[in-house]
């Protein structure tokens, strides 16, 4: 069984491979999420210190 | 159908239709990214000469693969930016180049850790389908520096624009160089004449891979045009609108 996750002399080069894999997209998610969030804020205290002004 | 392309062109039409299809557009991507990694992992049968080593396949062709669309994504949206003047094309290409970039950096250092166990090197310098996809990663550092350098917004586009244009040579000549040069890399496996060079075990699940990181490039595209286009419309009404739904106190 634990042949499988092994893969002989490969196993090291497979599973890191994989694992950049998954940091780099969970990587692309968060940083759109978070740039996202970050205009959201910026433009909701601008829009509210021009509301203020008038 | 144009109807439907002209309402999506109008960015508070964009911005609400978008939410509703990032979410599902996400839940396909990792179904198809799970299938893939599961098949390819562990039911595909090892290869002949690369034995489990070849497993690597099954995340790097999709990130090479998303590194080209992605540009070329870029590159048509920045002309069309150009001819027609659409604020949402340069949006979608501003969009498209942070992506490219993580994609094409996943595709570079998946092959590496590929290359080493294969050809016993981390990087062969002046190996043409190498060299050219490097040169990719520094066309995308280069267009997002442009833009970043350029405070006004019409202008970076414009600019930026024409350094995507100029750099679209660069794709095709990613994709034939392990035909016209002699290279380390092997030769195309999917799309070559007398069909698919694998077995059915092997193709399907990086076929689901390449559906699955599509699928994922397609949200996140999404995603980061909606943060742009919400940027680039700070001063409209819709916007106002949107985050200040009256009754609210200032």
């Amino acid at each position: 069984m634990m042949e499988i996750f092994l893969m002989g002399k490969y196993g090291a080069f497979v599973w890191s491979s994989f694992g950049i894999t998954a940091v780099v997209l969970i990587i692309c998610v968060v940083q759109a999420r978070r740039r996202h969030q970050h205009v959201l804020s910026d433009l909701k205290t601008r829009i509210k210190a021009m509301e203020s002004e008038q | 159908m144009w109807n439907f392309l002209h309402k999506m062109a109008s960015p508070p039409h964009f911005y609400g239709l978008s939410a509703k299809m990032i979410p599902w557009l996400y839940a396909a991507g990792v179904v198809a990214v799970i299938y893939g990694t599961v098949a390819g992992l562990f039911i595909a049968p090892v290869d002949e000469e690369m034995n489990d080593g070849f497993r690597i396949i099954y995340v790097h062709v999709p990130a090479a693969y998303i590194s080209m669309m992605a540009y070329m994504v870029m590159a048509v949206a920045a002309g069309i930016g150009l001819i027609w003047r659409m604020k949402l094309a340069h949006a979608v290409a501003a969009g498209a180049a942070p992506l490219g970039a993580w994609f094409t950096f996943l595709a570079l250092i998946t092959g590496s850790i590929w290359g080493r166990p294969m050809w016993g090197t981390w990087w062969e310098w002046g190996d043409p389908r190498l060299t050219s996809e490097l040169l990719l990663l520094f066309l995308y550092f280069g267009y997002m520096a442009l833009r970043a350098a350029i405070d006004d917004t019409a202008k970076a586009d414009k600019a930026s624009a024409v350094l995507a244009l100029v750099g679209a040579v660069n794709v095709p000549i990613i994709h034939f160089s392990v035909e016209w040069w002699t290279s380390l890399h092997q030769g195309p496996t999917i799309i070559k004449e007398g069909g698919p060079g694998i077995h059915p075990d092997m193709l399907y699940p990086l076929l689901g891979m390449i559906l699955g990181f599509t699928l994922l490039f397609g949200a996140l595209l999404l995603a980061r045009v909606r943060t742009e286009v919400l940027h680039r419309e700070s001063r409209a009404r819709w916007v106002h609108k949107l985050l200040m739904p009256a009754g609210e106190p200032g």
